[in-house]
C-alpha cells in the first residue's frame, strides 16, 4: 500500500491544528460575559471601581443586583462576577477577587461560626465583629427576610392538624423530612438550638439538597411528608405550606451587603443603607416572585424596583 | 496551606471510631457508594462493549451511536440527575432497589456508556483485517469472529474504556447523596457547608481511595483475562509493516 | 400547552430577548473546552509515554490521575480560588486536570498495544527512541489517542458547567438559572447547545481522525 509522503507526521498534523484552534479561541477576548456593567450616572470625580460578586442563587443574585445598580447609579463603576455560595464568595471578598456582595447575616454569622439569633440587631453586632477581623465591613440589615420554612402538602397539613411548627412535634415520628445534608448538624435545621425548641423527631431524614430542585420535587412526589426550603429564594409551590415559626427559631437572616474595609466609604455607606432602608421582606418576596414565577432575569426586576423606589 | 496540623486533624477525624458505627459511618456509606457504582457500572458495560464491540465488527453506524451515547455525557450529570428526580421521583422502584438510587443510577449509566461504547468501537475496528480474514477462512461465524478474534485482541482498549467508565462512576456515585442515599461524599458535603475543611478532605480521601481499589481490581481483571500474548505488544500483521518509513 | 409563556418548555421570545448571552456563553463554553483538552493533551502525552514505557511509574501516574479525578469540582475550585482568583484560569486548570485521566489512561494503551515485530523493525532500521516514538508508535496508536480526545473532549463539555462558581460556566450558566428557578427555557437551551456542541465536536475530531490516518482507509474493504 502506497504511503502518502505528505502524511509523514500525522500526529503533527493533528497537533498543529488543535493549536491553531486553541490560540484563535484563546485570543478571542477573555470572560465573554456580558457582564452588567455601568457607567455614573452623576459626579464629576473619577468614579470609584466596585466588583460586586454574585452568590449561585437567584435570591442572592438580586440583592447583589441591586445593590450594585444602586451604587452605579451613584458615581461608582460597577462589575458583576457570578460565584458560589458563601463559602466560595466570602473568601474570594476577602483574597480581593471581588469587593463587594448581597448576603444574609445569619448564614454569614453561622459560616463563620458565630450563633446568629432571632434579633435582627444583635445578629448583625455579632457579625460586625466577626468580619472586622477579615479586613471586611457588614452593613447594617435590612429588613427583607430569606429563612428557613417547614414545609408541607397541603393535604398533610389537612391530615395532621398543622399550621404551626409546634403542631408537628406530636406526629413527627410518623414523616419523613428531607433538607439540606447538613441539617441535622445545624441548630437552626434539626440540630441543638431547634431540638430544644421544639424537639423534632422524624422517622427518616432524607439529605437531599439545600432547598433546591430536588427538595422541592421530593415534596411535591410525596417521597419526603416536610421539606425545608428558603422562605424567600426557594421555588414554592402552590401546593406547599409553610408551618409558621412560632417558637422563633429562624435566626434574623436578614439581607445585608458585605465589602472589603478598602473600599469603604461614607459614599458607599449611604447608598447601602438607602437601599436596606426600603427593602422589607414584603418586597423582597415581590421581587423574588418576580424572578422564580415570572421567570424576569434578577438584574431587569432590581432595575426596576430601585427606578421606583427613587434609588437610580 | 493549613500545615501538619491539618494532616493530623484528616487523620483523626478518619481513624475515629465514631467513624465506622452506624447508619453514618463510613462502612455504611461505602456500602451505598459501592452498590450505586457497581450497579451502574455492569448496566452501563451490558449496555456499551456489545453494542460497540458489535458496531466496529461491521465498521459503520459507531459515529452516530457514539454522538448519541455522548449526549449522557455532554449534560452536566447533576442537571440529569435533577430530571431523573422530577421524573421518577426519589425513592426508587422496587423492582430497582437493588441499584441503591434509581435516580442517581440511571445519570451514572448513561456516563459510564461513552468510554465503553467509544473503546470498544474502535479497538475492534482497529483489529487487523488479515485475521479476520483468516478466521472467515477457517469458517468462523461472524459472531464467532467476533467473540473469540476481535474482542480478545480488542481487549486492551476495551478494558481501557472500562477502567475510564468505572473511574468516572465511582467519582461521581457522590450524586446519590443528593437523593437521599448517603455515600461517600456525603461528609463532603456537610463539610462544605460548615466550613468543616477536614471532613471534605477526608472524605475525598475516601472516595480517591475506594476509585484507586476499584481500578486495581480491574487491573487484575485485566491481567487475567488478556491473553498472553497481547500483553505487552500484541503480534499484528503485515498490514502495518509497509507503513514504517525509513529513517533516511 | 397553547399559551407560549414562561413555563413552557421552550419559552420562544426568551431566545432572542437573549442571544447576547446564548453567543457569549456558547463562545465561553468553546473555549474552556478546547483551551483544556489541548492543555490536558500536552500534559497527558509525555506522562503516557512513560507510563506505557515503564510498569513502575505507570503505576504512579494512573491512580494519581484517577484521584484528581475524584476530587469534587467545588472543592477544587475552591482550592484554586485564593491562588488564581476567579474566571478562565482555575477553570481551565480545573478542567484540565479532569480531562488527565481520560487522556492518559486512552494514550498509554494506544501506545501499549503496538505490536513488537514492528518496533523491533524500526529499532533494526536504526531508528533512535526518540524517531521512532514519533514516526512510529504514536501514528500507530493515534486510533486509541484519538479516541481519548474524543472522550476527553465530550466529558470536558459536561463538566464546563460546574466552573460556574468561578464566574465562568458556559452554557451551563443557563443550566444553572434554568433548574434553580425551575425555568425550562433556558435549561433546553443550555443542554440542547452542549450537545450539538459535543456531536460537532466529536464528527470534526473524527474526520481529523481519518485525515491523518490514510493508511486505515483501505483497510475498511471487506468488512
Amino acid at each position: 500500500m502506497r504511503r502518502n509522503p505528505r502524511r509523514r507526521y500525522p500526529g503533527l498534523a493533528l497537533g498543529a491544528m488543535l493549536i491553531a484552534l486553541a490560540l484563535f479561541l484563546a485570543a478571542c477576548g477573555s470572560s465573554s460575559k456580558p457582564a452588567a456593567s455601568s457607567t455614573p450616572t452623576s459626579g464629576s470625580s473619577a468614579p470609584t471601581k466596585i466588583v460586586v460578586g454574585q452568590k449561585d442563587f437567584a435570591g442572592a443574585q438580586l440583592l447583589s443586583q441591586l445593590y450594585g445598580q444602586a451604587l452605579a447609579a451613584k458615581n461608582f463603576s460597577v462589575s458583576y462576577k457570578n460565584l458560589g455560595p458563601t463559602e466560595v464568595t466570602y473568601p474570594a471578598l476577602k483574597g480581593k477577587n471581588i469587593d463587594l456582595y448581597g448576603e444574609y447575616q445569619g448564614t454569614l454569622l453561622t459560616y463563620l461560626k458565630g450563633t446568629p439569633t432571632g434579633d435582627a440587631a444583635t445578629t448583625n453586632s455579632a457579625l460586625q465583629t466577626k468580619v472586622t477581623a477579615d479586613g471586611v465591613k457588614a452593613s447594617t440589615a435590612s429588613k427583607a427576610l430569606d429563612v428557613n420554612g417547614f414545609y408541607v402538602k397541603k393535604e398533610t397539613a389537612t391530615k395532621y392538624h398543622l399550621t404551626k411548627l409546634s403542631d408537628l412535634t406530636a406526629v413527627a415520628s410518623q414523616l419523613t423530612f428531607g433538607g439540606p445534608p447538613e441539617c441535622e448538624t445545624r441548630p437552626l435545621c434539626l440540630g441543638t438550638t431547634e431540638q430544644q425548641l421544639y424537639g423534632l423527631k422524624f422517622k427518616t431524614v432524607k439529605k437531599l439538597d439545600a432547598g433546591g430542585p430536588i427538595t422541592t420535587s421530593a415534596l411535591k412526589d410525596g417521597s419526603i411528608d416536610v421539606g425545608l426550603l428558603f422562605t424567600g429564594s426557594s421555588v414554592i409551590d402552590a401546593d406547599f405550606q409553610l408551618l409558621t415559626d412560632d417558637k422563633g427559631l429562624q435566626p434574623a437572616d436578614n439581607a445585608i451587603a458585605v465589602w472589603r474595609s478598602g473600599v469603604d466609604s461614607p459614599a458607599l455607606v449611604a447608598v447601602i443603607d438607602s437601599v436596606n432602608a426600603k427593602l422589607d421582606t414584603a418586597a423582597y418576596n415581590e421581587l423574588a416572585l418576580k424572578i422564580f414565577n415570572d421567570k424576569q432575569d434578577p438584574p431587569a426586576v432590581a432595575k426596576a424596583w430601585l427606578k421606583t423606589n427613587g434609588l437610580t | 496551606m493549613h500545615g501538619m496540623s491539618f494532616v493530623v486533624d484528616v487523620w483523626h477525624w478518619l481513624t475515629a471510631s465514631a467513624q465506622w458505627h452506624g447508619a453514618d459511618g463510613v462502612p455504611h456509606l461505602l456500602a451505598n457508594h459501592v452498590r450505586v457504582s457497581v450497579s451502574s457500572l455492569l448496566v452501563s458495560m451490558l449496555i456499551a462493549v456489545p453494542l460497540g464491540a458489535w458496531l466496529g465488527h461491521r465498521g459503520v453506524g459507531g459515529v452516530v451511536a457514539i454522538n448519541i451515547a455522548n449526549v449522557g455525557r455532554a449534560i452536566p450529570i447533576y442537571a440529569l440527575l435533577v430530571l431523573a428526580v422530577q421524573i421518577f421521583g426519589i425513592t426508587s422502584p422496587p423492582a430497582f432497589a437493588w441499584t441503591g438510587s434509581f435516580v442517581a443510577f440511571v445519570p451514572l449509566v448513561l456516563l459510564g456508556i461513552p468510554p465503553m461504547l467509544t473503546n470498544s468501537y474502535v479497538g475492534v475496528r482497529g483489529v487487523g483485517d488479515e485475521l479476520v480474514d483468516a478466521a472467515r477462512g477457517m469458517g468462523l461465524s461472524e459472531g464467532e469472529i467476533l467473540r473469540r478474534v476481535e474482542i480478545p485482541v480488542a481487549l486492551p482498549l476495551i478494558m481501557a474504556g472500562i477502567r475510564t467508565a468505572m473511574v468516572g462512576i465511582v467519582a461521581t456515585a457522590t450524586l446519590a447523596s443528593f437523593t437521599g442515599v448517603d455515600t461517600l461524599a456525603t461528609p463532603i458535603y456537610i463539610g462544605l457547608s460548615t466550613g468543616d475543611h477536614v471532613a471534605v478532605f477526608g472524605g475525598a480521601v475516601l472516595v480517591a481511595i475506594l476509585a484507586l481499589v476499584a481500578d486495581l481490581a480491574l487491573a487484575v481483571v485485566q491481567r487475567r483475562i488478556v491473553s498472553p500474548g497481547l500483553r505487552t505488544r500484541r503480534t499484528r500483521s503485515s498490514e502495518v509493516m509497509v507503513t514504517v518509513p525509513h529513517p533516511a | 400547552m397553547l399559551a407560549n409563556d414562561a413555563n413552557s418548555w421552550v419559552w420562544w421570545s426568551w431566545i432572542p430577548d437573549h442571544q447576547h448571552e446564548i453567543y457569549a456563553y456558547l463562545r465561553e463554553h468553546m473555549t474552556l473546552t478546547v483551551l483544556s483538552v489541548f492543555y490536558g493533551f500536552l500534559i497527558a502525552l509525555p506522562l503516557a509515554v512513560f507510563a506505557a514505557r515503564r510498569r513502575a511509574i505507570a503505576a504512579i501516574v494512573v491512580p494519581v490521575v484517577n484521584a484528581i479525578y475524584t476530587v469534587p469540582s467545588v472543592a477544587l475550585l475552591a482550592l484554586l480560588l485564593p491562588i488564581t482568583g476567579t474566571g478562565r484560569t482555575p477553570a481551565v486548570i480545573a478542567l484540565t486536570l479532569y480531562s488527565l485521566a481520560i487522556l492518559v489512561r486512552n494514550i498509554m494503551e494506544g501506545l501499549r498495544g503496538v505490536p513488537a515485530d514492528v518496533l523491533d523493525a524500526a529499532d533494526g532500521m536504526g531508528y533512535t527512541r526518540r524517531r521512532r516514538l514519533v514516526r512510529v508508535e504514536l501514528p500507530l496508536a493515534l486510533p486509541a489517542i484519538v479516541a481519548g480526545i474524543r472522550l476527553a473532549t465530550v466529558s470536558t463539555i459536561g463538566l464546563v458547567t460546574v466552573t460556574f462558581i468561578v464566574d465562568q460556566g458556559g452554557l451551563g450558566r443557563f443550566i444553572q438559572d434554568g433548574y434553580q428557578r425551575d425555568f425550562h427555557t433556558p435549561l433546553v437551551v443550555g443542554i440542547v447547545l452542549s450537545v450539538a456542541l459535543a456531536v460537532v465536536a466529536d464528527l470534526l475530531l473524527v474526520r481529523v481522525e481519518r485525515a491523518v490516518t490514510p493508511w486505515q482507509r483501505t483497510a475498511r474493504r471487506g468488512r
